[in-house]
């Protein structure tokens, strides 16, 4: 048996299923209504329903609209400093919702590419590929600090760690070695940044080297480059852990212009 | 023939209702029946669509499709039956509770073709089968009725046939 023998059979088999109406239809009183008269068979959409669909639509539009003004708004900053420093401003959604240059330097390498909507481990990806095209990574004290700050504290460890991987896979790519430091920044942090113009990660870096060595400041040391500082920093922490060397706060400028590629009159040393 | 027929209608010749009735009838029960699965509400709504063929065939564009234009005029009606039989009373929707409380069916189902065809199939597989096979309508009718896809309709039609084949093998009625 085939298909077309079951609608065969179907079909002769339902003859005369239908009614017979049309005596019915006949006898109906009916006339023929005028051609502006509309025929009543669409389905009528009550106003309560349509009111309520309108209502609905809004009540969509407006959590959509909140949902997406929250969303989009700022969760943490992201600061990555070289010596270029970039600020990255990322959204919920994690991505990246502004950039800012925090020198020219930063602006020098980053300004040809489109940042805002990407991702922050793209971004700091080509940033480090970029900073090591122009020799940023070539010195034995090359650092790069990943720093991140949200307002309410709570810092995500998750992006500083794949920022951090997407660094090391950039710079494994371009055969270039750097200490990378990965930190959390405080609200305290952050203002002592903002007043300096600088990024909280530096600034972290800078009150390490202050509290080493006070005979530092920051206004001196503001200027200088991530592999300067850490040289500064490795240098005092040496100096603090020689055994003979027992109050090394303030002893000179011993360490202070071994590494740090300046002269002695331009070690950051002034007054506080 | 039909086309004929509706303008005659349309400039006042009521006997050309018969012509359109013989022509259509099937189709339209069979797609109220589809719908509603309930003889005589079925047979209510096919007479109530000829009525409003009748007063309303001046709305009718001569050259349009004269059985698309009365399964239009038949699926709304249906359509606005369901929906006030909702805010009235729960319908049943399995087919067995259906066929049980639906003496004028057993009367007319004479052969059970339909009650097999209930019994069978899925709802939506069921509509498909009564339009065509029952009333006739062509399946690209049936689709733009159900407001599925041509292709969607003919797969789900074969398919349902495929069902019907073996059921009828089963219970050696062929």
């Amino acid at each position: 048996m085939k298909k077309r023998d079951v609608e065969t059979y179907i079909s002769n088999s339902s003859r005369g299923f239908a009614p017979d109406v049309l005596h019915r239809v006949m006898s109906a009183n009916v006339g023929t209504a005028p051609d502006s008269e509309r025929m009543p068979l669409g389905r009528k959409t009550s106003p309560m329903r349509l009111l309520t669909a309108v209502a609905a639509i809004v009540i969509i539009l407006v959590c959509g609209g909140v949902f997406l003004t929250y969303m989009s708004g700022e969760a943490e900053r992201v600061y990555i400093d070289v010596n270029p420093s970039l600020e990255l401003v990322i959204n919920r959604f994690g991505r990246v919702k502004e950039a800012s240059f925090l020198n020219s330097d930063a602006e020098a390498l980053m300004s040809e590419y489109k940042i805002e909507g990407k991702k922050p481990e793209d971004v700091i990806g080509t940033f480090v590929a970029e900073a090591a095209e122009k020799g940023y990574f070539d010195g034995e004290n090359a650092a790069l600090y990943i720093s991140a700050y949200s307002k309410n504290g709570k810092t995500s460890d998750k992006i500083l760690s794949r920022m951090q991987s997407a660094a090391a896979g950039a710079m494994q790519k371009k055969n270039k070695a750097a200490e990378i430091t990965k930190q959390n920044c405080t609200s305290d942090d952050k203002i002592e940044a903002d007043k300096l113009g600088i990024s909280p990660g530096k600034m972290k870096l800078i009150g390490e080297i202050i509290s080493l060595d006070p005979g530092y400041t920051a206004e001196g040391l503001k200027d200088k480059s991530m592999s300067e500082l850490n040289a500064i920093a490795r240098t005092l922490k040496a100096d603090k852990n020689k055994p003979d060397n027992g109050n090394n706060a303030d002893n000179g400028n011993n360490g202070k212009n071994g590494n740090n590629g300046n002269n002695g009159n331009n070690n950051g040393k002034g007054k506080k | 023939m039909l086309e004929a027929a509706m303008e005659r209608l349309r400039q006042g010749d009521r006997s050309a209702l018969q012509i359109i009735y013989t022509e259509t009838k099937d189709g339209v029960f069979a797609l109220c029946y589809s719908y509603l699965r309930r003889y005589h509400l079925a047979e209510d709504m096919t007479e109530d669509t000829y009525i409003n063929v009748l007063r309303y065939i001046l709305q009718y564009k001569q050259g349009s499709n004269p059985k698309g234009w009365i399964y239009a005029i038949a699926k709304n009606l249906c359509l606005n039956e369901i929906k006030r039989r909702r805010r009235e009373t729960a319908m049943p929707e399995d087919a067995e509770s259906l066929i049980a409380s639906d003496y004028t069916l057993r009367a007319k189902d004479e052969s059970g073709v339909i009650r097999l065809v209930m019994q069978t199939l899925k709802k939506h597989e069921s509509a498909i089968v009564i339009m065509h096979a029952v009333g006739g309508i062509p399946l690209k009718d049936v689709a733009k009725t159900l407001g599925k896809p041509y292709a969607t309709v003919r797969w789900q039609y074969s398919n349902a046939l495929g069902k019907l084949k073996s059921e009828i093998e089963k219970r050696e009625l062929l």
